[in-house]
């Protein structure tokens, strides 16, 4: 009963790990603001997640477990592909109605920009947390830093954050956003 | 900012990402109830904070198949798996003798492979009966030889008895399973790790012939093969 055991188990995670593409995706956008760069990462963490289940010991640690993964394909990515983009000349556009919300649309491309504008540990400390929703432990193992530097880059990254936002005073967020970035 | 400042601002930070313990929470909250710039830095930070998960929130993968899974998994149906899993049990469990499950008369191999396929083949043997063990070895050139060229994977995962065929204090084959490894690149002799422990642990010399792996336990290996997808042949 073992085997079959760990063999349903086995198949249990790897629908868990294929459920998490959107919430990988996402933060993988922020990290990179390239969707294509992000839909690459994002298949080849899901890909080495899938290889490399067994050897994940602790089930609890399954989404800590897959966003290392999600930053050393990061890493590596850095290390390959230098950016050749100047993120001042990258566009971004409302996709839709551009109307409707449009001040909120405004925010949002802002944020990203702002986002995109940070240095790479500070925009990945602060997506993880914000974003994803991990603690402080969490980030500092995912990313492998000390405690203590997930609370200065977070500091450091919300200060260049709220200069953006303090010129915009809008109402709530809305529900959904849609956004393209074109080059 | 002075120290004082930025340790604040940091306990704020902490506050609104839900990483204070209640003591220092309740502490907070009643400072903050007489600290107007206090509260209204925290809000600050809160809407910050909601913000930059608004903005990426909900964005929608494109949608990709996943090689890593379903190249493996895609020929081999659930009922294959399970008729697999079933035989390795018995295997284990009750040291049954079973027959080769694609074993036919005309002693050729067929494997539930498609065309384009590589057939990736497990023959498993777990007792210390020499017919068998060569039948295993004449299988697995059989297969080799037949699936030439295509990318074909050979294991023969040998627990419990069988691995008197993988030791060099005991084998009758040593010479065979040497010329087929330095042969062939695509096939693998694995004895259990497991099985040699407990072999040692009588006094037994476990020294395994040159090129055959002892790293893991059967099981685990016959496990992770079958979820993979590998026909298992149990000889």
């Amino acid at each position: 009963m073992e085997i079959i055991d760990r063999l349903l188990n086995a198949r249990c995670l790897r629908r868990k790990i294929s459920d998490n593409r959107d919430r990988l995706y996402g933060v993988a956008l922020a990290w990179s603001g390239e969707p294509a760069v992000a839909d690459d990462l994002v298949q080849e963490t899901l890909m080495i997640a899938l290889q490399r289940i067994h050897q994940l010991r602790d089930e609890e640690r399954l989404n800590a477990w897959m966003y290392t993964i999600l930053s050393n394909c990061w890493k590596q990515y850095l290390r390959r592909v230098r950016p050749t983009v100047d993120i001042d000349d990258v566009e971004i556009c409302c996709e839709g109605d551009a109307e409707a919300g449009c001040s909120e649309q405004e925010v949002v491309d802002h944020v990203r920009h702002a986002i995109l504008r940070l240095p790479a540990g500070q925009r990945q400390t602060v997506t993880l947390v914000d974003l994803a929703g991990f603690s402080y432990a969490e980030v500092a193992d995912i990313l492998d830093i000390p405690i203590g530097t997930v609370m200065s880059r977070l500091y450091t990254s919300r200060q260049s954050l709220q200069k953006v936002l303090a010129n915009f005073r809008t109402t709530q967020p809305a529900a959904t956003g849609h956004l393209r970035r074109v080059k | 900012m002075s120290k004082t400042d930025f340790r604040i601002e940091r306990i704020l930070h902490a506050y609104v990402d839900g990483e204070l313990d209640a003591r220092t929470k309740s502490r907070l909250l009643i400072q903050m109830e007489n600290d107007e710039p206090a509260r209204a830095r925290a809000c600050e930070l809160q809407r910050t904070k909601e913000w930059v998960k608004f903005s990426f929130e909900g964005e929608k993968a494109p949608t990709r198949t996943l090689p890593g899974i379903n190249w493996r998994l895609r020929h081999t149906s659930p009922f294959h798996i399970a008729a697999s899993l079933l035989i390795a049990l018995i295997a284990f469990g009750a040291g049954w003798g079973g027959r080769s499950i694609t074993e036919d008369a005309s002693q050729t191999i067929v494997l539930n492979t498609s065309r384009n396929e590589a057939p990736h083949v497990i023959l498993h043997i777990s007792d210390a009966d020499e017919s068998r063990f060569v039948k295993v070895l004449e299988r697995t050139e059989q297969i080799l030889r037949q699936y030439r060229n295509t990318g074909a994977q050979i294991e023969v995962v040998a627990n419990s008895g069988g691995l008197d065929f993988l030791r060099t204090a005991s084998s009758h084959h040593i010479n065979s399973i040497k010329r087929l490894i330095a042969h062939y690149d695509n096939v693998r002799f694995i004895a259990c790790s497991r099985g040699l422990g407990r072999l040692r642990e009588l006094g037994l010399d476990t020294t395994v012939i040159e090129g055959v792996d002892a790293h893991a336990p059967a099981a685990d290996h016959l496990i992770e093969r079958l979820t993979e997808g590998w026909t298992y042949i149990r000889i």
